[in-house]
Order: C-alpha cells, then structure tokens, then sequence
C-alpha cells in the first residue's frame, strides 16, 4: 500500500465496479440458496434473469418509473418459479433438464417479444433507469466514499438482503423447515411439514430474485434490453452457490471474487498491459475454476439435492 | 437451434410469376443488432425495394447448421445466396459445388472458388482508420477508447486502421483497445468503456454491436464523445456521438444482386470501401456546429484522400 492518492482512487474505483458487477449475481444466488437448501437445482436461473431483464425494461417503460419495472421483473420470475416447480415438484420432472428448457423458452420469448414491443429499429426505447443514490454520511467519506457509497437501490438491498437470508435460513422455524426438507424429506414430512409446499415458497421466492436480479442488467448496469444480455451470469451465480457452501455468507464472498476478478481484467485490458486479451477474458472463469477446485470434497450440499420428492 | 430449424421451415417458399431474382441472406445474429446484422437486413431490404426481388432471410443461423440453411436456400430456388460472415465459406463452398446455378457470396471474406462463389471483402482497415481520425482530432486528453467483440478479423482489422487512423493525424494520441468476449454482453462493453473513460479516454468507439451500445452508455454518462460503428448510431445519444464509422452494405449487395440479374456475376473478391460507399463516415448531426471548420476539413480531407486512393490507410498499420 502506498499512500499515493491516484492508487486509492484506483482502489476505491476497482471495489465499486467489483460491487457493480456482482450485484446480479449475488442477489440471483441468494434466491439459488434458498432452493438449493430445499433440495432444489435451478440452472432455470439465467433464463429467469434474462425474462427479468426484458420484463423491467418494460415495466419501466410503460410506468415511467425503475421500481415498477423491477416489481414486474419480480413477478414474472414468480410466475416463471411456479411453472419450474409445477414440473419439479408437482410432476417430479428432472430439475436440470427442466432448467435448460426454461433457458430456451426464456431466450425464445425474450427476443421475440422485444422485437414486438420495441421493433426493429435504430434507436433504443427510452426508460426510467435506476438512479444512484449516495448514502448519508458514508459517500462523504474521503476517497473511497464517492465511488463506493454512490451505487443504485438494488446494491443496497442486495447486501442488506444476505444478513437477512442468514437469519431467516440458520435462525427460523421456516429455515430449519426448508433445511431438512432439503437434507431428508422422508424425514421433514414424517414430522408433519409439507415437503411439496416448502420447495413451492423457495422455488417461487427464489425466481422472483431471479427476475428481480435481470432487471438490475437492464435497468441499472445498463438502461436498455439485448438479447442475451444476461451472457453466463445465471451460471456463475449458481456456482457461487457451491462456491459459497449454500450459505448466503459464503455466497456473497464468491460472487464479490468474481465480481473482483472481472473489475480487475476490466482495468487491465484498458490499461493497454502485455497481456494477451484473451487470458484477460478468461479470469474471472479461472478464478471461479481454481476456488472451486480448492473446495473439492469438502462441499456441503443439502443430501437431497436435485432428487424429487414423492409422497408414499 | 430448435428456433433456427423452425425459421427454416417458415422461410416462404415464394411462389413468384415470371422470372425475378431471389435472393436469400444468412445471419449469425440478429437482424435488431445495431451493427454487422442489421446493416446487412436493411441491404436485404434494398435489393427488394432497388431490384424488385423477392427476398428471404434467416438469423441467429448456429455454427453447425451453416450448411444445411445454405442447401435450403439452395434447394428452394435462390438465384444469389448471401452468408454474412466468414466463416459461411467452407460450408458455402460444399454446398455451390452441388448447386453450381446458384451465386454465393460470402462476406468479411476473400473467398473465390469457380464458378459461383464471390466475396465482399469489406475494409474494415479503412473503417477503423476513420474513427481513429476522427477521434485523434476531437480529443483533448490525447486517449481514444475502443470496445471490440472477440479477436475475429473484422475487430482486429478495425483497431488496426483505429490505431493507424489516429497515428496518421497525431503520433502522441494513446489508443486503448479491449475485447468484451461477446457481441451481447452491453454491461461488459460498458464497464470496458469506463475502465478506458477512468484511464482518461475522452472518446469511444465500439466494434460490438450490441454490448458496444454498452459502451456508447458508458460515453454518454461519463459526458465524453463516442464514436457510432456500423450504422449511424447518433439516435442513440445524439449529444455524445461525434459521428459513426459506417459499413454500408446496401452499397455492396445492391450492384452485386444486379449483376446476378443482370448474368454479369463472376467469381471475384470485391475489396469495397470507401470508394465504393460500402465505408463512410456518418453525418455529424448534433456535432455540426461543436466541430471547427478545420476540424471538419481535415476529416473531408482524409475521406477524399482514401477516396482517391492518394492516401492508404493499409500503410499507417504498424
């Protein structure tokens, strides 16, 4: 460390954009922790963010207000949730293939709906995008206050929402429900909890912050829809969740390295260094890889996971 | 890929009277991309309106179904097939040995193969140069920016020409260039614009499509000057973009489908830039009045000079 004020202020720059571009992952993990701690696998998730994504921008279209947009965004990937349960859970369907279908359907109807709505044309339709809101006090702070207390609602409420998934999963009723409906189900609806009802609320939660997350691409990190804009960022926020050991603590740790590593080959390949850009690119996968590979055997996946569950 | 099957059935089979020209047109994305698709579709459009021909196109064609869109066209009686990307070659060339009535034409390419196989080989050199002229002489910080897609021959090229086109009006202005990794992703071609506008880039230009339009965002809140790309972009944010280095392919495809009608198409490779109009430069619009009069004939002056070909702006690549 030095105390040269132009590293700081590169510094303070690398940890907002980290926060940034974490954000949609993090709060798309948590709604994937919920699930997976029921015994639920969705890799439904980035199909759900990029309905999310489209459906905000809509929203904010139509009401000229961000927050509308990020509500309806939440309610399609409710609505997303009960289809996705309604096979998991009601019918038994194999989670993951019902996940992939959901992706295709989601890219399908994405671009043909924002083709409908918005037409071929050159220009963008023009929408409430969220603004950045500085925290009292906090964004005063010398250096690292302007740049990383100056962010948009929903990174607020993305941190504030882990301290609360940690409670509500590790210190409720309902949380210890979803656990050992997640570990043992036999077991869960022997002492009278409805295994069926409780991967339902998780599943059904767990979209709506799935479509909640897509809407903060479109309507945060930028003010417009493309097809396709979630690119990847469903996966990764399922990885973050083994990375994270299905605890919303751990979650946010995985997706802010990822987040830290993408910030950090954002400023290398600006900066012009003899790196090949490829290799740059590659970071953040590599990271996630070599953290991964380091977790190896000493995961704690929920027993019953991605098993579906049938009454006797 | 179920969707790529389905657009094949539904592609009309049209059921013309007398004799027109059919011309069919292969995207590897879609026609709503603000750049390399789109400006291919509105040329599609063109040749409908210029040629009365009936036309047909499918998008988003994946890499493994190239052949078989191109035997369907084929098949259902296109006279000129066009497949918008270089890697519609090897399979192109397969397929024409079997339909050898039928012109192909492949884009972004030098591809020549007897008796049907034609190429545009668009100069995205030229294209580059241009924006970095531009750029080199709005600049007040001395540094441009560019967000490219992925390291394919087209984004090479065009931050080759941005590098030479700033070099040839100013040796000390600092060109940064990086790649997204995807033509989609507008956050990551936004948060590589701001990583460039935080090292002091005052002007950006993209060669992205749509994670570029990220980048144009990028310019417009950050209040400095972007550069459009492919198509004139200035409706996007018509107080930060200069100009756009345009690639039209309408000024390609129009006089290449007319040859086709008119039974002069030979297997050759069309090296068309600016002098052909394929590229050029966008009107300046909202920067008509910020730019000087020097600064304007300066620009003209680069643009008739390529256009004469005294200038080569192949030459200025390092």
């Amino acid at each position: 460390m030095t105390s040269d004020p132009g590293f700081a202020q590169v510094v303070a720059s690398l940890l907002a954009v980290t926060i940034r571009s974490a954000t949609p992952m993090l709060i798309a993990a948590l709604g994937l922790v919920f699930m997976a701690r029921s015994g639920i696998v969705n890799i439904g998730a980035e199909g759900m963010m990029l309905m999310g994504a489209l459906t905000g921008v809509v929203g904010s279209y139509y009401s000229g207000s961000a927050w509308v947009g990020a509500l309806s965004a939440a309610l399609v990937g409710a609505v997303l949730g009960v289809l996705f349960a309604y096979f998991c859970v009601s019918l038994g369907a194999n989670q993951m293939v019902t996940g992939m279908a959901l992706n295709i359907l989601a890219m399908g109807l994405t671009s043909s709906f924002d083709r409908v709505l918005f037409g071929n044309s050159p220009s963008l339709p023009q929408i409430a995008p969220f603004k950045p809101l500085a925290v009292p006090l906090l964004s005063r702070l010398p250096v690292l206050g302007p740049s990383l207390f100056t962010q948009m609602p929903p990174v607020y409420l993305a941190l504030l929402l882990v301290p609360v998934a940690h409670l509500i999963l590790f210190h409720t009723t309902r949380g210890l429900e979803i656990r050992s409906v997640g570990e043992h189900p036999r077991a869960a609806a022997a002492v009278g909890i409805s295994v069926h009802k409780v991967r339902y609320a998780t599943i059904v939660a767990g979209s709506a912050l799935a479509g909640f997350a897509g809407s903060y691409m479109s309507l945060g990190l930028v003010n417009f829809f493309a097809e396709n804009m979630v690119a990847g960022r469903g996966f990764i926020a399922l990885a973050a969740v083994i990375f994270g050991r299905y605890a919303p603590v751990g979650t946010l740790g995985a997706t802010l390295l990822f987040g830290a590593a993408s910030a950090l080959q954002f400023r290398l390949q600006a900066s012009g260094i003899a790196v090949p850009q490829d290799f740059l690119l590659m970071l953040p996968y590599i990271l996630t890889v070599a953290a991964l590979t380091r977790l190896a055997g000493r995961t704690s996946a929920p027993a019953a996971l991605g098993r579906p569950y049938t009454r006797e | 890929m179920i969707a790529v099957l389905l657009l094949g059935l539904l592609v009309p089979v049209a059921a013309v009277g007398q004799k027109s020209l059919k011309v069919a047109l292969l995207l590897t994305g879609p026609i709503d991309d603000h750049g390399w698709n789109a400006s291919a579709y509105e040329a599609l459009q063109a040749i409908k309106k210029e040629l009365g021909a009936t036309t047909a196109y499918a998008e988003k064609v994946a890499p493994s179904d190239y052949e078989e869109m191109l035997r369907g066209f084929a098949v259902q009686g296109f006279d000129l097939i066009i497949g918008h990307a270089f890697a519609f070659g090897d399979p192109a060339e397969r397929v024409a040995a079997e339909f050898p009535s039928v012109k192909f034409l492949i884009t972004n390419s030098t591809l020549v193969r007897e008796p049907n196989i034609a190429s545009l080989n668009n100069d995205n050199v030229q294209l580059g140069f241009l924006a970095g002229v531009v750029g080199a002489l709005v600049t007040k910080t001395g540094t441009i920016g560019s967000v490219g897609a992925m390291k394919v021959p087209s984004v090479v090229d065009f931050h080759a020409g941005l590098a030479a086109g700033a070099r040839y009006i100013n040796p000390s202005v600092k060109v940064l260039t990086a790649i997204t990794g995807s033509f989609q992703d507008a956050a990551k071609g936004k948060e590589m614009a701001i990583a460039m506008i935080d090292q002091g880039a005052d002007v950006i230009t993209h060669l992205a499509d749509r994670a570029g339009l990220g980048a144009i965002e990028a310019a417009r809140e950050r209040k400095v000057m972007a550069i459009g790309n492919v198509g004139d972009q200035a409706v996007v944010a018509p107080e930060t973009i200069v100009t756009s280095a345009t690639a039209r392919m309408d000024k390609a495809f129009v006089p290449i489908a007319r040859m086709v009608l008119e039974g002069t198409f030979r297997p050759q490779c069309f090296n068309w830039g600016i002098k052909e109009g394929v590229v050029g430069l966008a009107p300046f619009r909202q920067f008509e009045g910020k730019l000087s009069a020097d600064q304007k004939a300066r620009i003209q002056g680069v643009v008739s000079d390529l256009e004469s070909g005294r200038l080569d702006a192949r030459a200025y690549v390092k």
